[in-house]
């Protein structure tokens, strides 16, 4: 159509038409060379870290969760224990145990939570950047007995209960140690998890005078 | 095809003109500005997590931030003693919504925006080659959706009368 209006125009017109097209040809170069020069200032930004926290009785954090605290490291390990007189041993009359636990408040905002030293706090949280699956387990693997020299007592012997104040549905259901590894529940993502456990001895078994002892170990696994 | 008078052809030449010509001579008009004297012009920020938020229960937040301070030198010489309008533009992310909030040490604005806007940061006369002002930046971003890191291409924006 163009070339249609060149061929009918006057020479004026066929001028003007070729001004147009250096002009348009002008500004383009021009818009390039803008474009050429300019270019985005960058920020990269990085994933959050990977993490993991898991106390069970007496924990360090610095400060609160809620205002920045962060995780530290604890090697406290706590100890449950009962007493039962001897009229009362394996009469079947669950014996309520008690620990050496302080550990009242949560450190996610400094809230009591629990009752020492009836209670054990037992709490944690999974930190893990992106889309995949992020809930960590947590589980507790008990030896199978308790042990006082070769008198043994089944660690089926100990259950716990669960609750925590201000939370009325219990996040780590009750349950009794198995004798071995038992999953607990699963941490989602950027949850705080948190209970306070009520341990007691069943009371069933009829064991010779003596200190039993064992060791369960409590385990948070992020994937 | 339709017959063309010869009158007819020339003002349809020189309104062909007009038109190529217009984007030089237009009212208003958004350029990219040469923001290539920042610095530091790549900076590599790293992220934590942010504290919870204050919804209730249990719940840790989900949120990413990081914070940096840039020096912005923007290039303005193509428009010296013509007015404009500067801005800040984040493109849309493909980790979701970008949230940057910055303030300045008075020459440009403070200021906020989020990925897939623009903000401005400085309206008025162009009465020198470079505009320059640090900018201490604050990033936040959803934590669940960056699992590498993700380059956030910043652009600078003028609108000119």
């Amino acid at each position: 159509m163009i070339r249609d209006v060149t061929r009918n125009a006057a020479g004026s017109a066929g001028r003007l038409r070729i001004s147009a097209r250096a002009a348009r040809i002008a500004i383009a170069l021009a818009v390039a060379a803008t474009l050429a020069d300019a270019s985005a200032w960058v920020l990269t930004i990085n994933p959050g870290a990977r993490g993991a926290f898991l106390q069970v009785g007496v924990g360090s954090y610095s400060g609160f969760h809620n205002s920045g605290g962060t995780p530290l490291d604890n090697a406290t390990v706590n100890t449950v224990s009962v007493a039962v007189p001897a009229a009362q041993v394996g009469r079947g009359v669950a014996q309520g145990m008690t620990s050496n636990s302080t550990q009242a408040i949560s450190f996610y905002d400094g809230f009591t939570v629990c009752t020492p030293p009836t209670q054990v706090y037992v709490g944690g949280w999974v930190r893990r950047p992106g889309s995949g699956p992020g809930s960590g387990v947590l589980s507790v693997t008990s030896p199978a007995s308790l042990t006082s020299g070769a008198q043994t007592i089944p660690f089926t012997q100990i259950s716990w209960t669960s609750t925590a104040l201000g939370n009325p549905a219990a996040d780590i259901p009750a349950g009794t140690f198995t004798g071995g590894t038992q999953a607990l529940r699963t941490i989602a993502a950027n949850t705080w998890v948190e209970n306070c456990l009520t341990f007691s001895y069943a009371n069933t078994a009829v064991a010779a005078a003596g200190t039993y002892t064992g060791q369960v170990v409590y385990t948070l696994v992020v994937p | 095809m339709s017959s063309v008078t010869p009158r007819r052809a020339a003002a349809l030449c020189a309104l062909l003109a007009l038109a190529a010509l217009a984007p030089e001579s237009a009212p208003a008009a958004t350029f990219v500005v040469d923001d290539t004297s920042t610095l530091p012009y790549d900076t590599n920020l790293p992220m934590r997590w942010r504290d919870s938020a204050a919804t209730g229960g249990r719940q840790m937040s989900s949120e990413i931030e990081g914070a940096t301070v840039v020096t912005l030198r923007l290039n303005l010489q193509p428009w010296l003693n013509r007015n404009g309008r500067v801005y800040l533009a984040l493109p849309q992310q493909p980790i979701g919504v970008v949230n940057v909030e910055w303030s300045t040490q008075g020459r440009m604005l403070p200021g906020k925006l989020q990925s897939g806007q623009r903000t401005l940061v400085y309206a008025g006369p162009i009465r020198s080659p470079f505009l320059e002002d640090t900018f201490s930046v604050r990033v936040v971003a959803d934590g669940r959706r960056v699992d590498i890191a993700q380059r956030l291409n910043f652009q600078f924006e003028i609108d000119v009368d």
